[in-house]
């Protein structure tokens, strides 16, 4: 152990109070501790001060030149006496500000900013009411528009930097800058384009630093700060689990603002900032539960409603038994509705039968990371990954655009010198910042992780001790291994054998480096091995347990960690615990007071082929949309079509609600109480910032109701008597609860008791299952692979502006002005070859079935490679997808499958 | 810079090794090596994606430095120092002479996009001024006939390596 | 001063070629940095050092032995040595000359820094306006490598290795600004940068760095040849050795001249082996030292001033980099100072609200004077603008902007009272 220095005080006095702090404290900083707000229009916290507005100018007694220095720069010192509010410093202040508004358009009335300005602020703290210089202005600038969510006014820029530092120095984007000097000095996008122009991708945290009305949100225009509350909670969208002010005028959400979350420290992606309150209000939300009668959907009452579902269910379950019934489960919505669903299907409808969208992204992860370590989750914080680490491996994710906030963090790590290796058939965008990018064909990254290891083991970079103490299973690996020269993975890959080499020395050599994966990884006919094969290559090099280091899968959906950890699983009981052990199903029986089927259940891509066999009779879907999301659209439609009985519980009428018999409105994040659990284990609150429209209850209530009904009575108060519950049921949850949960950072499970602070990182010391467990694992090719009939291999992912079925970002209108239909990427060498331009409509058809939709021309995919986006109706892509799955955890092989292109010319 | 083949700039940023600390001394080169006198989007792009940094850092420096253009420049641009020791010794004689002479204002290039002419800041030839500095070149200690002379030298395309 | 007391222009045009590292070793090159090498302790030159009281020549005066000091016992490495040859301050030629005529010195010296230090890499920044001195200077550098003066085991001494680049300015003067030109080495913006921290422990690449001036590094192989107590003797008590000057505006012989320190201004002015008096027949009036950041003396004044540290200093002057621009009485003060801010208008680099704004606002004010549009009032306004831009400016170049324009008003009040239309009602005072 490093035995640290006892960190070094100083001690000063600021407007007569003395105030200790550490050395190297900035006077900014040090003021604030005793309660003193000195005035700053550069300053931003999460960066190094810019010292560039000099508004918050203090004086230090007998300093040099007058003694003013600007307390976001000058460092505490012993015996300092400084002067924030004497005449010299107000006048200095004052100064500054006039300067500022001798160049600024003051046009307050008509501006978005108004009562959300520091400069209209301070201007009426200090007097002034205007400017008492008469020279030149910045030339009238048009205000440039062409942002679909945010306007931008050069005249009432104060080049304070902040917007440019953020998009340079978080955002990792630098889209604009502080461009020319002197009084020409404009903040702009390069060449003065227009904002469309540039490669900005509206993350909107320019306009959520700007302290005037320079950038301001379109919807702005719609209220002043003043008429509003803001109500923080946890954004709707992907597993980052960013903080969110929600800004609320009347009842109804008119903005989005990036609160100081621990995953995202202020910052938000375009769909936090922009996308995730328009669905809220949209007009086509359901507001009653809707019985379809001769194929139509006609209004009903919730009795009526729920009497119908209560009793159909129970005949189906008279008739056929309880493993006739199943239910999908949200992963959209909070813990605590989905830990009654499972509840309601277990006790209920008397199956295991309930799954949730975790099978088809990240079941494998969940199943091989339990099996190696014991734990399937992500083992360190986003912030650990990010923040001090030396490298990072990079397979199969492309966060930039799946998980925006968490790109932008490992853009901050490289800025920060570290080295990043992506391994990524595609050129995804974070490929510009590697240090390395492994090409590899689709499908091979068990083959890749096995030369890896082959090279540290051959080089003697393994951890031998670690491996000694922690783990078992090695030797067979390293048999296994031997045979995956990098030659012969170069060979598989398809890449140079030097870069193996070169990137499994990045890795092994670095003191921090943490693996982050996502679906790449997992979605493949081999997805649990590919995952097994990420935790064997971090305990080859003892690089977990450890901090900026681990095994770290990124979770797609906002809570399909939660998901799967309340039990939404055909598997596991709410917290891993397994069906298959008595014990567990003793325990619930007792917690529930009923007796529970104690056969494991179907995982919901083994609900539909048994639904088209007629086995599954009913089925109860809560807010998924499995004709989109689900491979092979026809056989889910068949599916669907044959079943007796379907109940969808929904926010919007989505294509699977039109083959439901009954719809019950479904209630959105923002009008709910309760819990998200993010990707890295982090229970977060979400908070009620509106009422629900019409008839729309509380899901949790509604589930609650329908187990009454069939007998099994089951009330709840409030979300937070549900975590009550879940923390007596789940030792990992044992000690949340949601008082504890007002904590600005939430808790992390494993969380045990009253007093255990969370775990950051987990396998400290040993690992969840005791030893590490290493699986030698021998690469098998995808399950379809490109002939001649079918020669593209095609993989699916996300895009950075949709979110999965876009039921939510589809709803807000600037998203749809940027994106608003499917694509396909296409190397420019087929495209050559098939004459096809960037643009064109082409026809893609797989063994399954054939969809339209538009070229995209460019460098991103390989040759013989191309990638769709799984967002629209139209062309939807999972109507060619494969159903095929993997062994192990039954997930669909989405990144794989092969395909024929064809342009259709009109 | 249309007029620079691409081969041509790629040569000029290896030469630098493509390194950062070059940038300057790329741009520079880039932009005397082309006809138009000055750096487009473009080249811009260019330069970034070879030195590992965005355009928007790029666009940045160009627009920041004084001897880096952003927009077409005319075939020779004519710079006369107006810091006070030079404009104390006759810089305002060596303006008023190019206006008279060219018929064309400050910054303003002539109809046959040959000339234009502009004050910067001091280059360091004090002792000689009035003079006027095209390119790295200084033609000292000018004179109302000496200025005409140029004129017609530069037409008659007299520097070639101006 | 005789040309064969000059200790920095002596090789001046006493070579064919000014990068022949043979000439140079012949006229007591390179003794310098043997010297420094066969001592047994370096920290011993720091001592010499601060007896020769060398002060930077770039223009602050800060005392080299002082900075040296810092930099050596600073911890952390490397630690990188950078020439500053932006020479931007108008008025001011004499690096470009030493870089022209005597490279081989600069390097020495700065040769000499990188094994005081340590260092692994040298930098030399020259402003984009002198690139025709590149290929001279990188001809220098190579002959310096081939004849084992710069690459690995300099003079045979095992571990001592060191090389120089060349970094092109573009056409910024605040670029002359310490922190600001490490930005622009890094290929960043060349705006200076926050301090605290001290370059000396947070530098170029967030190392240690010494930032010196070209004629500063030249001087230090003079003072290792002959020692600090001569190299202080060349000088003044205050500040040792000579230093180059730069003759410009109304005198007959404007040029490049080194002087010892403590030469008498007016022998500067009026002897005809300086400045030679008058160019115009009209009598001098005034002398701007330093360029435009520097001060503005009164040649009558100045009459029996001596041109050294204190010397001047007795006035309230500094030498700042050596640029003597002389004015004869045909000169309004007001049309002077316009021109000075139209200088910094230019340059600031855009940062700083005062600076950024305020540089156009005392521009715009002074030409109020000019058309003699000013108000009652105006005058304190102006001085009060002055002080705040002085007071909250970020950097060196914005702090002194006022430098000039107050002591040029402390010389000619007169012709800023007359800038002022009495008879128009007082300004309205303003808030600051
Ligand atoms: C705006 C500004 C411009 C400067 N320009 C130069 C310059 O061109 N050359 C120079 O040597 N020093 C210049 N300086 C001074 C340097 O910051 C620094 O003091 C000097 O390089 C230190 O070297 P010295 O101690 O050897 O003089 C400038 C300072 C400022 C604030
Ligand atoms: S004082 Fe002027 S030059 Fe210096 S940082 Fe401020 S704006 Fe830039
Ligand atoms: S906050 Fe200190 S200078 Fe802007």
């Amino acid at each position: 152990m490093d035995t640290k220095t006892p960190t070094q005080t100083v001690t000063l006095t600021i407007d007569d109070q003395n105030v200790t702090v550490p050395k190297g404290t900035t006077l900014l900083k040090a003021a604030t501790e005793v309660g003193i707000e000195i005035p700053t229009l550069c300053h931003l916290k999460e960066l190094s001060p810019d010292g560039s507005c000099r508004m918050c100018m203090v004086e230090v007694e007998g300093g040099r030149k007058g003694g003013l220095v600007t307390a976001c720069t000058a460092h505490a010192a012993d015996g300092m006496v400084i002067h924030t509010q004497n005449k010299k410093v107000r006048d200095s202040r004052r100064f500054v500000l006039d300067l500022l508004l001798s160049n600024h358009k003051i046009d307050c009335f008509n501006c978005a900013a108004n009562g959300d300005c520091k400069l209209q602020d301070y201007s009426i703290e200090y007097g002034l009411t205007g400017t008492s210089f008469h020279g030149r202005r910045q030339p009238a600038n048009k205000i440039d528009h062409s942002n679909p969510f945010f306007d931008y006014d050069p005249e009432k820029c104060i080049m304070c930097r902040r917007c440019s530092r953020v998009c340079e120095l978080r955002q990792g984007r630098d889209v604009i800058s502080i461009a020319k000097r002197g009084f020409d000095t404009k903040m702009m996008p390069s060449y003065g384009e227009a904002w469309d122009e540039s490669n900005c991708e509206s993350c909107g945290n320019c306009v959520s630093v700007c302290p005037t009305g320079a950038l301001t949100a379109k919807d702005h225009k719609n209220y002043r700060d003043w008429e509003t509350k803001k109500i923080q909670t946890t954004c709707p969208h992907c597993g980052t689990g960013c903080q969110v002010n929600l800004v609320v005028k009347g009842n109804k959400i008119v903005g989005a603002e990036p609160a100081n979350g621990p995953a995202n420290k202020n910052l938000l992606c375009v769909k936090g900032k922009f996308a995730s309150y328009k669905f809220v209000g949209s007009d086509d939300r359901l507001t009653t539960p809707l019985i379809k009668r001769d194929g139509q959907f006609v209004e009903a009452t919730w009795d009526e409603a729920l009497t119908l579902v209560a009793d159909k269910f129970t005949a189906l379950k008279q008739a056929h038994g309880g493993d006739s019934l199943a239910g999908f489960s949200c992963s959209r919505s909070i813990n605590e509705d989905n830990f009654v669903f499972e509840k309601m299907v277990r006790t209920a409808f008397e199956t295991n039968n309930v799954d949730n969208c975790a099978r088809v992204c990240h079941s494998a992860t969940v199943h091989g990371l339990a099996q190696t370590l014991g734990s399937g989750a992500m083992t360190n914080t986003i912030e650990d990954i990010t923040t001090d680490v030396d490298a990072i491996l990079l397979v199969g994710s492309n966060p930039t655009e799946a998980h925006p906030v968490i790109g932008s963090q490992i853009r901050q790590a490289v800025q920060h010198g570290a080295q990043l290796v992506v391994a990524d058939p595609r050129k995804i965008d974070l490929v510009h910042n590697a240090k390395l990018h492994l090409q590899v064909k689709g499908g091979t990254n068990v083959a890749l992780a096995n030369g890896l290891m082959n090279v540290i083991i051959n080089e003697g970079l393994a951890d031998e001790a670690f491996i000694a103490q922690r783990t078992e299973g090695y030797e067979a690996l390293k048999a296994m291994v031997a045979d995956y020269t990098p030659e012969v993975v170069a060979e598989i890959c398809e890449i140079e054998p030097e870069a193996i080499v070169q990137a499994a020395r990045i890795y092994a050599n670095a003191k921090k480096a943490p693996i982050i994966y996502c679906l790449g990884v997992t979605e493949h006919s081999t997805g649990t091995e590919g995952v097994m094969s990420m935790s064997n290559l971090a305990m080859l090099v003892g690089k977990i347990g450890k901090p900026g280091c681990g095994v770290n899968p990124l979770r797609g959906q906002n809570n399909v960690q939660g998901a799967c950890d309340m039990g939404c699983s055909p598997f596991d009981f709410p917290g891993y615990q397994k069906v298959a052990n008595q014990d567990v199903v003793h325990k619930f029986e007792k917690a529930w007071g009923t007796t529970l089927n104690p056969k494991i259940g179907l995982t919901s891509t083994q609900v539909l082929p048994a639904a088209i066999r007629g086995d599954i009779k009913g089925l109860y879907i809560f807010g998924e949309d499995p004709i989109v999301t689900d491979p092979d659209t026809s056989h889910v439609r068949k599916a669907l079509e044959n079943l007796d009985f379907l109940v969808v519980q929904e926010l919007f009428m989505t294509e699977t609600a039109a083959y439901a018999d009954v719809i019950l409105p479904g209630i959105s994040f923002a009008e709910k109480d309760g819990t998200f659990t993010n990707t890295e284990r982090r229970v977060q609150r979400v908070r009620k910032a509106v009422e629900p429209r019409g008839l729309a209850r509380e899901d949790f209530a509604v589930f609650a109701e329908v187990a009454t009904r069939m007998g099994q009575p089951m009330a709840y108060d409030s979300a937070s008597d549900i975590m009550d519950e879940i923390a007596q049921l789940l030792p990992t949850f044992g000690g949340i609860n949601f008082k504890r949960l007002e904590n600005p950072n939430g808790l992390q499970w494993p969380c045990r008791d009253q007093d255990d602070p969370g775990t950051p990182i987990m396998h400290v010391g040993e690992f969840s299952r005791g030893k590490g467990l290493f699986m030698a694992i021998p690469y098998k090719p995808a399950k379809e692979l490109p002939d001649d009939a079918y020669p593209y291999m095609m993989s699916t992912g996300r895009m950075l502006y949709h979110y999965n079925t876009r039921a939510m970002t589809g709803r807000t209108e600037g998203i749809n002005q940027i994106s608003d239909h499917s694509y396909i990427e296409i190397n420019y060498e087929d495209a050559n070859h098939l004459g096809i331009k960037d643009g064109d409509k082409v026809k893609v058809s797989s063994r399954r079935g054939s969809i339209e939709t538009y070229a995209a021309v460019g460098d991103r995919v390989m040759a013989d490679s191309v990638f769709m986006t799984f967002h629209f109706p139209d062309g939807n892509v999972n109507e060619i997808t494969n159903a095929v799955f993997d062994d192990i955890a039954i997930i669909p092989e989405y990144k794989v499958c092969a395909v024929a292109i064809e342009p259709i010319n009109s | 810079m249309a007029t620079l083949p691409v081969e041509e700039k790629i040569a000029i940023i290896n030469h630098y090794d493509a390194n950062p600390e070059q940038a300057l001394n790329i741009l520079v080169d880039l932009q005397f090596a082309s006809a138009d006198g000055y750096i487009d989007q473009e080249t811009a792009q260019l330069v970034a994606d070879y030195l590992g940094m965005t355009e928007t850092r790029i666009y940045e420096i160009i627009s920041f430095y004084a001897i880096l253009k952003e927009q077409p420049q005319a075939r020779y641009v004519l710079k006369i120092c107006n810091s006070s020791p030079c404009h104390f010794s006759g810089e305002r004689a060596v303006s008023t002479g190019l206006k008279q002479i060219l018929d064309v204002n400050e910054n303003e290039t002539t109809a046959d996009g040959m000339f234009m002419y502009h004050g910067i800041p001091c280059v360091g030839a004090c002792a000689q001024a009035p003079f006027v500095k095209i390119k790295e070149r200084v033609f000292a200690n000018l004179t109302f006939e000496k200025l005409e002379a140029l004129i017609v030298d530069l037409r008659a395309g007299r520097y070639p390596e101006l | 001063m005789a040309a064969n007391d000059n200790v920095l222009m002596a090789r001046f045009g006493q070579y064919i070629d000014a990068t022949d590292v043979q000439a140079y070793c012949k006229q007591e090159g390179y003794e310098g940095l043997k010297h420094v090498v066969s001592l047994a302790e370096p920290a011993d030159f720091l001592d010499e050092l601060d007896t020769a009281m060398l002060r930077g020549r770039g223009g602050a005066g800060y005392p080299l032995g002082k900075k040296w000091r810092h930099l050596f016992y600073s911890e952390n490495d490397p630690k990188y040595i950078v020439c500053n040859a932006d020479e931007g301050e108008p008025g001011t030629f004499k690096d470009k000359a030493l870089l022209e005529y005597d490279p081989l010195a600069v390097i020495e010296g700065m040769t000499i820094a990188g094994y005081m230090f340590g260092s692994p890499q040298g930098y030399i920044y020259i402003r984009g306006e002198y690139r025709n001195l590149h290929r001279r200077f990188t001809q220098a550098l190579e002959h310096a490598r081939q004849a084992n003066f710069l690459g690995e085991n300099i003079l045979g001494v095992a571990g001592f290795n060191y090389d120089i680049k060349i970094i092109s300015g573009a056409g910024a003067y605040v670029c002359g600004e310490n922190s600001a030109l490490l930005n622009s080495i890094e290929g960043k913006t060349g705006r200076p940068r926050v301090k605290p921290p001290h370059l000396a422990d947070v530098g170029l690449y967030q190392k240690p760095t010494l930032v010196n001036n070209v004629e500063s590094y030249a001087d230090v192989p003079v003072i290792a040849r002959m020692g600090g107590q001569a190299f202080l003797d060349l000088g003044t008590e205050d500040g040792g050795g000579t230093k180059l000057i730069c003759l410009s505006g109304h005198v007959k012989n404007r040029g490049l001249y080194e002087v010892k320190l403590g030469t008498p201004i007016h022998e500067i002015l009026y002897s005809p082996n300086y400045g030679g008096g008058s160019s115009t027949g009209r009598p001098l009036k005034f002398i701007h030292f330093g360029g435009q950041s520097g001060p503005i003396g009164g040649v009558a004044e100045l009459d029996d001033c001596a041109y050294s540290y204190d010397g001047l200093s007795a006035h309230d002057l500094t030498i700042g980099s050596g640029a003597i621009v002389v004015m004869d009485d045909s000169v309004n003060m007001v049309d002077y100072l316009t021109s000075v801010a139209e200088f910094f208008a230019h340059e600031s680099c855009g940062k700083c609200t005062p600076c950024r704004i305020g540089s156009l606002r005392i521009l715009e004010t002074l030409q109020l004077f000019q058309r003699r549009d000013a108000v009652p009032g105006d005058l304190e306004v102006f001085e009060s603008m002055l002080t705040h831009v002085t007071q909250l400016s970020a950097c060196g170049l914005g702090q002194s902007i006022a430098t000039s324009m107050v002591s040029g008003m402390a010389l000619c009040p007169d012709e800023f009272e007359q800038a002022i239309n009495w008879a128009l009602p007082k300004r309205q005072e303003v808030s600051w």
